[in-house]
């Protein structure tokens, strides 16, 4: 097993403006209050030293919030606070959104030794983008693709939104999104939250229409040049993102950063919600450490169904039995019964889903839960 | 009583619609009168049912000899025989009237004669009862007495100029009562030295001493030794304590003629000595028994089911103890696909039924599912046998069915004229007959309806309540069975018959409850993979249909790194959800669905 391995994810948690929809910790703030929180940060990195640096750093990511809404100095701040060793990742990613990609910061990126770009445009009609309350328009969204190619970024992801409701459809965006082709494409329905205010001007989707648009986006892009190797997610060939599979096969990672989430051996934990709250654990010396669950090896074994089967490789039941032992009677009889319907797919020593079962995958995976 | 006279006796009850004092002037009474102190009477008394107290209703009756000496300087004995205030108890309270002379009709000076005040005058007018009106609340500043008596007079034909305007509440007047029932009110007759004649109005169990019957001796006298016989029971019993209420049981030598009292007899079950029994001794017995008796019928069934399988037992044992107090209470043991093992309860109608509930819950601590109320029905078969159902699935099949009964009752409502179409409209939606109207003066009016029981079981008084702005006061009295175009529906789901489901409902109805099921279930079955086609039918025509669309998408598209727990709790919470349902061929369906088509709850 590659224990050794370990995946970073760092939350920068701001935003010019929060978007309607938008259920994500993210504050708007000012440039002192983003400095202290870098601050904040680095004290973090330092109190798990020495567990990193024993250990191989594989990938890197920069989440938000939008990243790329902290200014150049704070950029370089960051970058130079972090240790070498994050930068000896093989895969490091940094969020953008259009409004706030620059030639000057994209260089500073570049020179940091940032290989991927995630861009957050998820649409190419500006009244949908008025309508989700993003600040930037499908214009702007085109012209950071090319920004971005120019500064020499050979592996970027687009985000697209779809489901957002009738009188929104997804089709054109589509078409305009593969003639840009980024080189990975994350596609997510919108949902809504009762606290955020896009819940009192939309009504949710109904499944079928979503079903159905998501069927579009995966014929189209299937036909581009694309594979889907996720519920959500389609690359070209090797432009998978390695960060994100590694949550799939559950390799560990460290979340730092304000309600950022780890993984690391047989406990998962979540730092602090508020950046009050980060601030104070972290001035007394403490990690901001809000919940630590310590999982059962059944646990375990149900997270690896769980995981593994969000991915269209699905599970290695030969590494499943090697960890967790045989699958139950009761699972192997409810897998049986899911292959019948043409949910499941069982293919040598590997359990995977149907592009049918992925689609009800709630379905399956609460049977498959003990 | 060693100064045993019939003239100084008194035997009365009080009658009244709910809520117009009739438990608060029997307190008083008694307190008055010296029989317990206010602290003893909260403790002795009135505790033996919270829920009579809450609810304004008297449940079991309160009896009690009150020994009072009148303005004229005689001491008199009156007995206060307490009737049950509620339509469910019609037969108790004829007969607790049958034990009496007279009766208190308590009216509440503020809002009048109500239905139930008019039904209780005609059940005690046709005991031949001498009827003393009072005028109760008078304290309040809303009392307009001088009408409220014109109404009794208009309506009740009783002269009530006189009627002592009292509070039962401050205790003002009170004695002017009992002077009015000195007065009024016949002293009993009969004869101490004839052979025994009792009359049973009530019965309790005590723990120790068994089934204690209250009695009211017509003739002759009972005492410790003696052996009596229950003549409808055809039973003997050698009776080891006579005594009287004070309201407190006490032992006396023995009960004449005229008198009120109870026996202790070691009798093991309330059902030998029900309401209307009549006691005579074994040895000289008299020839006839008193004239009226009938073992009360349930009227109104409910399933009850424990909301946790394992108080089943429970349940039972519950059921087991109320039933030694309540002789018309009963029970089977059923079982339901949704619900598992549990009980059809039988009750005289919908009051006993969701006092039995509470006092279930409340008593016993339990936690329980009532199903829908429903009524027994009459079957003549094709071959002539009759059969009562009261669960659909034991109706026969279709041809083999003559005709179905239903029980039919008489109702009065009495509403402000102003609702008076509002009412109409509601009797006639519930296959209502208009039998009369009067006015009962300029603002109201009394509306008498012919209703199948069946309608008027569910949720009647709500909608009364509902449609006359909480003005509309209602009354009802069992009247027969008649034939009726009765259909038995039942429900498909993806084509599979569910017996828990099947009804017995009037075939002008059976759309409307069908598509109301129908849609009760689509909204609580969740989606599945495929479409679930949910029909309601009668015989083979399908009459109503739903369907309830498949699932195409049920997945979480975000989970990175911070959305597993939160994805992990989900999928629990959804198989917690999935443990409670029951599988019918490849549809699950929830609880909740069984609960939102079989639950007794008000919402339309």
């Amino acid at each position: 097993m590659m224990k050794n391995n370990l995946g970073i994810y760092i939350h920068l948690p701001f935003c010019k403006e929060k978007c309607s929809y938008c259920d994500f910790t993210s504050f708007c703030a000012d440039e002192k209050t983003q400095s202290r929180y870098i601050d904040d940060l680095l004290k973090e990195v330092s109190c798990y030293r020495s567990d990193t640096e024993q250990r191989d750093i594989s990938t890197l990511y920069f989440g938000g919030g939008t990243p790329s809404a902290l200014s150049p100095f704070l950029l370089e701040k960051l970058f130079r606070g972090l240790p070498k060793q994050y930068f000896s990742a093989e895969e490091i990613t940094f969020e953008m959104n259009p409004e706030s990609v620059s030639l000057e910061k994209l260089s500073i990126l570049k020179e940091a030794g940032v290989n991927r770009i995630s861009l957050g445009i998820q649409s190419f009609a500006d009244r949908t983008l008025d309508l989700l309350g993003r600040i930037h328009s499908a214009e702007e969204g085109v012209a950071a693709v090319h920004h971005i190619r120019q500064a020499g970024f050979k592996n970027l992801n687009v985000d697209l939104m779809y489901a957002i409701g009738e009188g929104y459809p997804v089709e054109e965006s589509v078409r305009n999104l593969v003639k840009l082709q980024p080189d990975h494409i994350s596609t997510y329905p919108l949902e809504l939250y009762d606290h955020r205010p896009l819940s009192k001007i939309l009504q949710p989707v109904d499944d079928a229409l979503s079903a159905q648009e998501f069927s579009f986006i995966h014929d189209e892009l299937i036909a581009n040049g694309y594979v889907r190797y996720e519920v959500s997610n389609f690359a070209k060939p090797g432009f998978a993102s390695k960060h994100n599979i590694g949550y799939w096969e559950r390799t560990d990672y460290l979340g730092l950063g304000v309600s950022a989430h780890s993984l690391l051996g047989s406990h998962r934990h979540s730092n602090s919600l508020t950046l009050a709250a980060y601030h104070d654990a972290l001035s007394r010396g403490d990690k901001p450490i809000e919940e630590r669950v310590e999982l059962t090896r059944e646990d375990q074994a149900f997270e690896m169904l769980m995981l593994g089967l969000r991915l269209t490789d699905g599970v290695d039941l030969s590494l499943y039995r090697e960890r967790y032992g045989d699958l139950s009677k009761g699972q192997k009889k409810s897998i049986m019964k899911f292959r019948d319907q043409g949910l499941i797919d069982r293919r040598k020593d590997r359990l995977a889903l149907t592009p049918e079962g992925m689609n009800l995958m709630n379905l399956v995976l609460v049977e498959l839960m003990e | 009583m060693s100064n045993y006279s019939l003239e100084n006796i008194r035997n009365f009850s009080i009658i009244a619609h709910i809520d117009h004092g009739k438990s608060t002037l029997a307190d008083r009474l008694i307190e008055s009168t010296g029989g317990l102190s206010q602290r003893e009477m909260k403790e002795q008394v009135l505790d033996n049912m919270d829920l009579e107290r809450e609810r304004g209703i008297t449940i079991k009756l309160q009896t009690a000899r009150l020994n009072y000496r009148a303005k004229d300087g005689r001491d008199y004995q009156l007995n206060l025989i307490d009737t049950p205030g509620h339509v469910d108890f019609t037969y108790e309270v004829s007969r607790s009237l049958a034990a009496c002379e007279g009766a208190l009709l308590v009216v509440d000076a503020s809002q009048g004669v109500e239905a139930q005040t008019i039904a209780n005058v005609y059940l005690a007018d046709s005991q031949g009862l001498e009827i003393v009106p009072v005028l109760n609340k008078i304290d309040l500043p809303s009392a307009r007495p001088e009408e409220v008596i014109t109404e009794i007079e208009d309506i009740i034909g009783v002269y009530a100029e006189d009627a002592p305007r009292i509070s039962a509440k401050t205790g003002l007047n009170i004695a002017d009562v009992f002077e009015e029932v000195i007065e009024k009110v016949p002293a009993p007759s009969g004869d101490p030295d004839a052979p025994l004649k009792a009359l049973i109005f009530d019965s309790f169990y005590d723990t120790y001493r068994g089934a204690i019957p209250m009695i009211r001796i017509f003739d002759g006298e009972v005492k410790k030794g003696d052996v009596v016989r229950m003549m409808a029971a055809k039973q003997d019993f050698e009776v080891t304590e006579v005594g009287v209420f004070t309201p407190a049981m006490k032992t006396v030598s023995s009960l004449k003629a005229g008198e009120v009292g109870y026996l202790v007899a070691s009798i093991k079950d309330v059902r030998l000595v029900r309401v209307g029994e009549t006691v005579t001794h074994a040895e000289n017995p008299i020839k006839e028994p008193m004239p009226g008796y009938k073992k009360a019928q349930p009227m109104v069934f409910c399933g009850l089911y424990p909301a946790e399988g394992e108080d089943y037992d429970n349940i039972r044992d519950a059921l087991e103890k109320l039933q030694l107090n309540d002789a018309s209470l009963t029970f089977e043991p059923e079982t339901s696909v949704a619900l598992g093992f549990g009980y059809r309860c039988g009750f005289l109608g919908l009051l006993h039924m969701e006092i039995i509930q509470e006092r279930l819950e409340r008593e016993f601590d339990l936690d329980l599912i009532a199903t829908a109320p429903s009524v027994i029905y009459e079957v003549i078969t094709t071959k002539g046998e009759e059969l009562w159902i009261q669960n659909p699935t034991n109706l026969p099949p279709v041809q083999e069915v003559q005709s179905i009964l239903e029980p039919v009752v008489i109702s009065s409502i009495i509403v402000p004229k102003d609702y008076i179409g509002n009412v109409m409209d509601l009797a006639q939606t519930r296959r209502g007959t208009f039998i009369d109207m009067h006015f009962i003066d300029e603002r109201r009016a009394r509306l008498r309806y012919e209703l199948p029981l069946n309608e008027i079981i569910y949720d009647f008084f709500d909608a009364l309540k509902s449609r006359t702005r909480g003005y509309g006061s209602f009354d009802y009295e069992m009247d027969r069975y008649e034939p009726s175009d009765l259909v038995k529906m039942d429900i498909l789901i993806n084509y599979e018959l569910i017996d828990a489901f099947s009804i017995i409902v009037h075939r002008d109805k059976a759309v409307a409850r069908g598509r109301q099921i129908v849609e009760r279930l689509k909204d609580a079955i969740p989606r599945q993979q495929i479409p679930i086609p949910l029909q309601a039918a009668i015989g083979g025509s399908i009459i109503a249909r739903e369907t309830i669309r498949a699932l195409r998408k049920d997945v979480l598209a975000k989970c990175y790194g911070g959305d597993i727990s939160r994805k992990k709790k989900l999928l629990e919470k959804q198989k917690e959800g999935k443990k409670r349902m029951r599988q019918f061929g490849s549809v699950e369906v929830p609880q909740q669905a069984f609960l939102s088509v079989l639950k007794f709850d008000d919402e339309k």
